[in-house]
């Protein structure tokens, strides 16, 4: 696709080219530690360090109970603005 | 800069010496000579480290060292075994403490004392290690140990240690000369740091358990003082309470080059200044004679010395070393002494605090500081040439910005130093200025403009130094790579293509089919604001406005107008407006695509600024033309009694945020006939029934409806114009007629029905008064139903909502008052 698009001085010649059309989108990050993001990229860097807006955090937690079964447990939380440290990331989507 | 490192000149030191010692005079006129040409060596220098210095101090110089010190040869063998230092303390510590309980005891309510004794105590294990030693002549520094030490190992002076040994103490110079030929054998040991007794040193000057810490040094220098005090005809006993005071670093001015709270002792210590190093060659010209040799050390010594000790003479309050006779004074006196003491004592509690880091950096560690701080400022500046505002740019651009905004006052504006430097030097400036009541003003000048020098040929030189990252020594198979810290070595080169022709065309024919691709859309999108980060950054190059008389200057102009033509012609491109408009098609534009994107609709405003009437009145018709495949319209229509989702409510008031204004702006300055073409545009290319049940679609109406009456009311529409609006208004009047009652946001209390209103004063006011009859029987339910609900709201939200009622009631001539 990205080989396509190549037109004028944004094109796309490196990964994170693409990241860049996700600016000001919503996006769909996953993150070591089995955490998801979901929220509006507002600026990305070199290693992947992320600033995102309205932000929601899911959180998978295994979780084990009497009868030694494990359950997996989400949790969700909300954030307004959150600024991701690139070494967690492992993928952006682009949510369309 | 002297001798030193006390201003020898000091008008005070000239009686004390005057009389007694015809080598101060030889020392102060060396001082003196040297003045001039050490006046700004207390500069810190990028090339005058010390290194150079080391190189003027001639080895050769040490052959008078034993003249100096004495035969060292014959005494070596005991030196080694008496400096035990903490053994001899402790053999007398239980002597002290006893001392001082016993004092307490008899003096209880003397705190005053204690406080001194602990101030002192706290002095006393100050490291006295400056890392000077290695780089000073050998023979030089322990003698001037010995000497801080006098001040700094003396103890307990409100004991009446003293007074013994008082009338004993004052010698003549000849005998205290024969003294001293007695002891040239011990005097190597005296060499040493001095806090130990030799063994063979008969004590015949002090109770042994009363002094036993004082070396020999302190009863052969006070005398010399001792003697040139009693030449000013001040009384022994009092000078002799004087002398041993322990708060001798306190009453003495500092020294002019002295940094503020340096306590006595550390200045006393040569190590303190560089300047330090220039004492041999004085020293080689001194016979060795033992009393001459002790010239040059008093020297040294007694700058902070005489004024004060005079004026401790001169004081109201007498001199007290004597407890008793402290008791024995007049409760006033002594109420007076106390304080001045405990002022004193604070005083110096605070001095010994400020100083405690006193020493701990070399001029070789402040020098390496200086340097990495120099390089830094080069490394930020280096690029800086008015030149290259762009590397400047790069460099810091958020405080460039910033101090665009702000409107920063350049402080030079002839020097070509960045910011950084410049703040950098204006402190620097600042702080030694600060000092000017202790300084030499001009010294301090001086120290500015020669750093100031400094940093500007170090700007040059890295400006001059060439920009290569690499370096190919001829003849040798690799490449040596530099780095800094702005421009680290790659450790990968990957070659970016230089979007060659070739490429581009060959997926010209791929772009036409992937027109609608969401991909593409966003790439387009960052094209444009790259365009346009290329467009804001020229504006920041922009030459001052040509001199008719300046042919370059206007070249240069020119030349940037140029290259703002190019870029904009760049942009025009990446936001193809100009694209073919493909009727009937299923894809958006892909202008009106690009608005679809929140990015897209936020860019408006930038674009606006950049582009000119013409381009714009392109992108407001091409918003026209579209106005039905709008994202914000075409999302916006709603079957009755849904409201619009979160996303579309979003795109809405985005889009009448960023784009709403600049579209307005324009059209508020439009020629009458663009406003006419633009409406026809309207009718004759969209679904009209469609556009106006949005927020959108009216309000680009509402702007055209009131341009159109702004121009008539001005007189400015001319007959034919008028005719031809009046016609399409016709026109739009009767298409919209039947729709008017649904206009309105489905529900009567769905919140914010201002835009309508609104829309519909701009048609009342235009239309004719037939018009304006139907107009009124159309949305009369509306109206009713309104002033009915806005009775059922809380008074302000209902005002409110009449108000908004009633900009549509005034413009036909009616008022909701009137509907009771």
């Amino acid at each position: 696709m990205a080989d396509n698009e190549d037109a004028g001085p944004s094109s796309v010649s490196e990964p994170l080219d693409l990241v860049r059309l996700s600016l000001d989108e919503i996006v769909f990050v996953k993150l070591r530690g089995d955490r998801e993001l979901k929220g509006r990229l507002h600026a990305y860097d070199s290693h992947c360090n992320l600033v995102m807006g309205e932000v929601e955090e899911t959180i998978y937690v295994v979780e084990e109970n009497e009868s030694e079964e494990e359950t997996i447990k989400t949790i969700k939380k909300q954030e307004e603005m959150l600024f991701v440290r690139g070494d967690s990331v492992v993928l952006i989507s682009p949510q369309a | 800069m002297s001798f030193f490192g006390f201003d020898t000149t000091l008008p005070n030191k000239k009686g004390f010496f005057d009389a007694s010692d015809p080598f101060a005079e030889v020392a102060r006129a060396r001082a003196a000579g040297q003045q001039g040409d050490d006046d700004d060596d207390d500069a810190i220098d990028f090339e005058d480290t010390y290194d150079g210095l080391g190189d003027r101090l001639n080895e050769d110089q040490d052959a008078f060292n034993d003249d100096t010190f004495g035969d060292a040869g014959d005494s070596d063998g005991p030196v080694g075994k008496d400096f035990d230092f903490f053994g001899r303390t402790a053999q007398v510590a239980d002597a002290f403490g006893e001392e001082q309980v016993r004092y307490n005891l008899q003096y209880p309510t003397e705190g005053v004392a204690e406080t001194i004794t602990q101030t002192n105590t706290v002095q006393e294990p100050k490291p006295k290690r400056t890392g000077y030693e290695k780089y000073e002549d050998p023979g030089y520094i322990p003698d001037l140990q010995a000497k801080s030490s006098v001040w700094g190992v003396s103890k307990k002076p409100e004991e009446p240690i003293y007074e013994p040994p008082a009338a004993r103490r004052i010698l003549s110079l000849e005998e205290v000369e024969a003294q001293l030929r007695q002891s040239s054998a011990r005097s190597a040991l005296l060499a040493q740091p001095p806090v130990s007794l030799p063994p063979g040193i008969p004590e015949p000057l002090y109770p042994p358990q009363q002094m036993p810490l004082l070396p020999e040094i302190f009863s052969q220098i006070p005398p010399e003082i001792l003697q040139a005090q009693l030449a000013k005809g001040i009384p022994p006993a009092q000078l002799l309470q004087h002398l041993p005071q322990p708060m001798v670093p306190e009453p003495y001015p500092l020294p002019p080059q002295a940094p503020p709270g340096i306590p006595l002792h550390l200045l006393q210590n040569a190590n303190f200044h560089p300047q330090h190093m220039a004492p041999p060659p004085q020293r080689h010209a001194m016979p060795p004679m033992p009393l001459q040799q002790q010239q040059p050390q008093q020297q040294q010594q007694q700058p902070p010395l005489p004024p004060q000790a005079l004026q401790g003479a001169n004081n109201p309050l007498p001199v007290i070393t004597n407890p008793q006779q402290l008791m024995q004074l007049p409760e006033e006196q002594r109420m007076a002494y106390l304080l001045e003491d405990a002022k004193r004592a604070k005083r110096n509690h605070k001095i010994f605090l400020l100083s405690r880091f006193n020493g701990l950096m070399t001029p070789q560690d402040k020098n390496f500081i200086t340097r990495i701080q120099l390089q830094q400022l080069v490394a930020a500046a280096g690029n800086v040439g008015d030149s290259d505002p762009e590397a400047v740019l790069a460099e810091d651009f958020y405080y460039q910005v910033y101090s665009q905004i702000r409107g920063a006052p350049r402080q030079h504006p002839h020097q070509p130093l960045g910011h950084f430097a410049q703040t950098y030097l204006f402190q620097t400036g600042n702080r030694f200025g600060g000092h000017g009541g202790r300084r030499n003003g001009q010294n301090a000048d001086n120290h500015m403009q020669r750093m100031q020098q400094q940093v500007q040929r170090a700007v040059e030189a890295a400006k001059a130094k060439p920009k290569n990252k690499q370096l190919i020594i001829e003849g040798s198979l690799g490449k040596i790579s530099f780095s800094n810290a702005k421009a680290p070595r790659t450790m990968l080169n990957i070659k970016r293509p230089e979007s060659s022709e070739g490429a581009k065309t060959t997926k010209k024919a791929q772009t036409d089919l992937s027109l609608t691709d969401r991909k593409f859309i966003l790439n387009s999108i960052e094209n444009v604001y790259n365009n346009l980060m290329a467009m804001e950054d020229m504006e920041r190059t922009m030459p001052p406005p040509p001199d008719e008389d300046d042919p370059e200057a206007i070249q240069r102009h020119m030349e940037w107008r140029q290259k703002v033509r190019s870029l904009n012609q760049k942009l025009w491109q990446a936001l193809k407006v100009m694209e073919p408009i493909v009727p009937n098609a299923n894809t958006p534009h892909p202008f009106i695509a690009f608005l679809s994107y929140p990015k897209g609709k936020k860019a408006i405003p930038r674009i606006f600024r950049q582009i000119d009437q013409e381009q714009r009145v392109t992108i407001l018709t091409m918003i026209v033309v579209h106005l039905d495949t709008l994202d914000v319209v075409r999302r916006s229509q709603q079957a009755a009694g849904e409201t619009p989702s979160l996303d579309v409510r979003e795109a809405v008031d985005l889009f009448s945020q960023a784009v709403m204004p600049s579209l307005l702006m324009y059209v508020s300055e439009a020629p009458f006939n663009i406003i006419i073409g633009l409406l026809g545009l309207v009718i004759a290319q969209t679904h009209v029934q469609t556009v106006s049940k949005t927020r959108i679609g009216l309000g680009i109406l509402t702007m055209m409806l009131s341009r159109a009456e702004i121009v008539k009311e001005a007189g400015q529409a001319e007959e034919h114009d008028w005719h031809q609006w009046v016609e399409k208004f016709n026109v739009l009047f009767d298409t919209l007629e039947p729709i008017l009652a649904d206009i309105f946001p489905a529900s009567i209390n769905a919140g914010d029905d201002m835009y309508v209103w609104q829309f519909l004063a701009a048609v009342g006011i235009g239309a004719s008064p037939e018009q304006q009859q139907r107009l009124v029987i159309a949305v009369k339910d509306r109206v009713m139903e309104t002033v009915n609900y806005s009775k059922t709201l809380p008074p302000d939200m209902g005002s409110q909502r009449l108000g908004n009622v009633n900009l549509f009631m005034r413009a036909i001539g009616l008022d909701v008052e009137l509907l009771g």
